[in-house]
């Protein structure tokens, strides 16, 4: 090439590559894993290039593959932009860029596509693990970008890094300054949010082996702060769809939609706390029984269930209060009434007939409930998550031959009991119990310890609780569905970490960083900004003075850096003598210690001596630093390469005297 | 001297080299000292020589004059002499009915003023005044003195009989004190054994010529002493100076002598830069006979000085 374009230094190109990898690596598992895979091979392909001494590919194959990447990413998603699409663009052409680098500005540009492809990280993932992923690669692709800039006689690996990770540092002021001052969004950015995409939670049917799935599952599902002590695991019922209709095989709310809210009457003490959800793309808020009063952006629906006003897609708060003593419909609608009644007809014979005899023999509805408590405790019935297939009537087959199953196996066929019976009864899900995390002192919940129980409707009492399962074995209720699970045959499915005592304590440290990253990090929107603008007495700052403030704070956060960085030029040695305090640093640590009085030159002697095997290296460095500092050639040229040295520099443990 | 390790050094001048080993076969064993010297000339500073009599002062003196080749004038110090036995005499010339002036012993190259503490302040003072000024007035006429002009003064013990001490403002003119010392039991071997160092001096050659030295007197101006160095060479002026360690600190003009001396010193490593260690190795010369330690039984107040200032 006649042109003197600065072209790429092998190692400088190979430390590019790398940090693109490892930007594109996390694709891999969102939402564009075969362009990502595409990616990463274009890069790879390049890195094989420059090991074998080769150019890149020739500019028309590149643009081939351009027009080829544009032809797939259309005939994936019939359309290029959006936000998969637009993710998968990004990644082919930074693979794309990558692969014809050869000049520094190829470098330059592939260096700047790699932050984007960072920050779209984000749009899949906000845990705090990617966010710490993605900040290290930042620093890695700063580091690459330190490298292009300073050319090949740029400093070693380690200061690179050491200076990425600096400034990353440095950032971080400002970037808390953006965080806390940059107006929120009442919604996520258009097309961002992916609504019920790979979301598990409550499900508005009740159908079997649902639950059993649930209580696999570990992840969190809602965490709540209490004021002060936790509840008791036995109050902790957090309360999720109540269903009402049966059509012999599941349940479902039915023409819940048509009735009427309950009237709550609220005895004793509130219990206020926040509940932190998790995203579940829907709408219900699982709120501890039983809230008095819907939060804003939520409503309080039939059976006395709180949904939000839109399916909730990520992490959402919402401050509470429960009051566990309550009265709830002290009298029964007509409709209610009919709707916890309702039973398919010719369901369950077996069943009807066992209700009606002990109606019969019982004075009154309460009664019946401890019969058919009494049944369960009793008749050797069985709580596990692998239960053996229900043949027939569902119902029937449980209560009088399998008699093994879980929570809904109970609730469900319970509330048949009891509707039999001519009791108006319902079936409520939700999650029960939780886990109190003494170090962030909050109770997670975890989709393990999703529930189903029931409701009887009892005269002069309204709707009462009643949990059938806890019938079976006694510490189900008391305990979460982990720990009871602990005991039991089918623990092999469960994950090894439940066994080990300091595992479990590791994951409640996880679970509890997690925790204030969601509440502090993921959970500061619009409210919580306002709230804590109020708090600073900025509460009437719209918008525009916001911009305005975070300007301000950017600049005068900038002038403090031209400060600092002004008053540390002149107090900290010049990038020479920190070189040279490096290598005395290194043989201190090796016991040989200069002298103040002593010249460098009758040092490097004694260190020489001691040192034998590097006493050729530490002359020459020696020569290099004396050279610069006392002679008349420019010092910073020697103080790199000294840097590198010395960095390269073995010292063999010392020569023993006789 | 610093022992140092079997490596590369620079390329010396190699006149230097001559210097040195044309010196070395009249003065036995005492390199260090004829290098001390050297670079003391080199520096355009004036020697010093203390030490007992019968050590080879005199032949040191003698036999740099030689080898650098300069026109050489001894003067012996005695008690009764005068100022004008050394700077010279205007004498009435009848024939040209004028006073004609007649040069002392001063007017050359390379003074050996032997015994300088013999003599009265009076001649001592003619002596150094002519050193600092490179001129002498008599009669109201000022005389340039013959360039390079050394001055090679001995001096015997401070305690011996007859001597009167030159005063602190006499010393500070002096760039180095050195001492000779005994000679080393094999170089004094070879010297009873060898020829009459009088004869030797006779047959040596000078080594350079007049322009030789002139270059590499400004050779040793041209050595380039960093920042860092001119920043010692002050720590050590200031420390010199602390109240409570010394009668008096070191003048001005000993640090400049002290860098100048460091110059040369580098200069004859081959080095054209100066490093601290060319400082440390002057130093003792340079700054011993100007330091007097307030504390009576500190023997090398030099060294002490070393000790106590980082090298920056």
């Amino acid at each position: 090439m006649p042109r003197a374009v600065p072209t790429l230094a092998p190692r400088t190109l190979l430390g590019l590559l790398g940090a693109l990898s490892l930007a594109i690596l996390p694709h891999l598992f969102f939402g564009a894993p075969q362009f990502a895979l595409a990616a990463l091979t274009a890069v790879g392909l390049r890195a094989w290039l420059a090991q074998q001494g080769r150019d890149r590919p020739g500019r028309g194959i590149v643009a081939v593959l351009a027009l080829l990447a544009l032809a797939a990413v259309f005939l994936s998603y019939h359309r290029l932009t959006g936000r998969d699409p637009g993710v998968a663009l990004l990644l082919l052409m930074t693979g794309l860029k990558a692969l014809e680098s050869r000049t520094l500005r190829d470098g330059m540009l592939a260096s700047f596509l790699g932050y984007f492809v960072v920050a779209t990280g984000f749009f899949y993932s906000q845990s705090m693990l990617v966010a710490l992923y993605l900040a290290l690669v930042v620093a890695a692709q700063t580091s690459a970008l330190i490298a292009l800039a300073q050319g090949a006689h740029g400093p070693p690996r380690g200061v690179r890094l050491r200076t990425a990770l600096l400034l990353l540092l440095q950032s971080l002021p400002m970037m808390v300054v953006l965080f806390v001052l940059f107006p929120r969004l009442p919604s996520p950015l258009a097309g961002l949010a992916q609504p019920g995409a790979a979301l598990t939670g409550l499900s508005d049917r009740m159908t079997p082996g649902e639950f059993s799935r649930l209580a696999l599952s570990r992840a969190p599902a809602l965490r709540a702060v209490f004021a002060g002590p936790p509840p008791p695991a036995d109050m902790l019922y957090w309360r999720g769809p109540v269903l009402w209709h049966y059509d012999g095989r599941s349940w479902s709310p039915g023409t819940a939609g048509r009735l009427m809210p309950g009237h709550y009457q609220a005895q004793g003490a509130a219990l206020p706390y926040t509940l932190l959800l998790q995203p579940t793309g829907t709408p219900w808020v699982p709120a501890l029984e039983l809230t008095a009063q819907a939060p804003p952006g939520t409503r309080l629906g039939a059976g006395h269930v709180l949904t939000a006003d839109k399916p909730i897609d990520r992490l959402t708060r919402y401050d509470l209060a429960a009051y566990p003593q309550y009265t709830l419909d002290a009298a029964l609608p007509r409709a209610e009434r009919r709707a916890a009644l309702q039973l398919p007809p010719g369901a369950a014979p077996q069943a009807r007939a066992l209700a009606a005899h002990w109606r019969a023999a019982a004075p009154d509805a309460a009664a019946v409930v401890q019969d058919a408590l009494n049944y369960i405790r009793t008749r050797g019935f069985r709580y596990t998550l692998t239960p053996p297939p229900l043949a027939g009537d569902p119902v029937d087959d449980f209560l009088f031959r399998t008699r093994a199953g879980y929570c809904e196996y109970y609730a469900g066929s319970f509330v048949v009991l009891m509707r039999a019976a001519g009791i108006p009864a319902r079936v409520v899900t939700g999650y029960q119990g939780g886990e109190y995390n003494p170090l962030g002192h909050y109770v997670l919940v975890r989709q393990a310890d999703a529930h189903a129980w029931a409701e009887v409707w009892l005269a002069g009492r309204g709707w009462v609780r009643v949990d059938p399962t806890a019938a079976v074995p006694p510490n189900r209720v008391d305990l979460n569905v982990t720990d009871a699970l602990a005991g039991l045959p089918e623990r092999g499915l469960l994950p090894m970490e439940f066994a080990a005592p300091v595992l479990r304590r590791l994951s409640l440290l996880w679970d509890s960083a997690n925790f204030y990253w969601n509440d502090w990090v993921l959970g500061y929107g619009a409210e919580r900004q306002r709230a804590l603008l109020a708090r600073l007495g900025l509460a009437d700052w719209g918008a525009s003075a916001l911009i305005l403030g975070m300007v301000g704070s950017l600049a005068a956060l900038a002038l403090l850096y031209a400060a600092l960085y002004a008053w540390r030029a002149r107090s900290t040695p010049a990038p020479l003598e920190a070189a040279y305090a490096r290598l005395l640093k290194r043989l201190a640590r090796r016991g040989v210690t200069r002298l103040a009085h002593e010249g460098p030159n009758d040092f490097i002697v004694r260190a020489a001596r001691r040192f034998p095997a590097a006493a050729q290296e530490l002359h020459a460095v020696n020569a290099l630093y004396v050279g610069a500092r006392y002679g008349a050639a420019a010092p910073t040229p020697a103080a790199q390469e000294i840097e590198r040295r010395i960095a390269a520099l073995r010292l063999d443990p010392p020569a023993h005297k006789k | 001297m610093l022992e140092r390790a079997p490596r590369p050094q620079p390329a010396v001048d190699a006149r230097i080299l001559r210097l040195l080993a044309a010196l070395e076969g009249i003065i036995l064993g005492k390199r260090a000292q004829l290098e001390l010297a050297l670079a003391c000339l080199l520096a355009r500073g004036h020697l010093l020589i203390e030490d007992l009599p019968g050590v080879g002062k005199t032949t040191l003196a003698h036999a740099l004059a030689r080898a650098l080749g300069l026109q050489f004038a001894r003067i012996q110090f005695t008690s009764d002499l005068l100022p004008a036995d050394i700077l010279g005499v205007s004498v009435f010339d009848r024939s040209g009915s004028r006073f004609e002036f007649h040069p002392g012993p001063l007017f050359a190259q390379l003074i050996l003023a032997d015994e300088v503490n013999r003599a009265t302040p009076k001649a001592q003072s003619a002596l150094l005044e002519a050193m600092e000024e490179h001129q002498v007035t008599v009669d109201g006429v000022t005389r340039r003195l013959p360039e390079p002009f050394f001055v090679v003064a001995t001096q015997n013990p401070r305690h011996q009989v007859g001597t009167f001490a030159l005063p602190e403002s006499q010393l500070d003119r002096f760039t180095m004190r050195i001492e000779l010392g005994y000679p080393a039991h094999e170089a004094e071997r070879a010297l009873l054994r060898g020829e009459d160092r009088r004869t030797l001096i006779g047959a040596l050659a000078p080594c350079v010529s007049a322009a030789d030295l002139t270059e590499l007197q400004r050779a040793v101006h041209r050595v380039h002493a960093a920042d860092p160095i001119v920043a010692y060479v002050q720590a050590l002026l200031a420390a010199s100076r602390a109240p409570g360690r010394y009668r008096e600190g070191l003048s001005p003009r000993a640090g400049l002598a002290l860098v100048r001396a460091a110059q040369a010193w580098a200069l004859l490593r081959g080095r054209d830069f100066v490093v601290p260690e060319d400082v440390q190795a002057v130093l003792p010369a340079v700054a011993g006979h100007r330091l007097q330690a307030l504390d009576e039984r500190a023997s090398a107040p030099a060294a002490e000085l070393l000790q106590s200032v980082a090298v920056p």
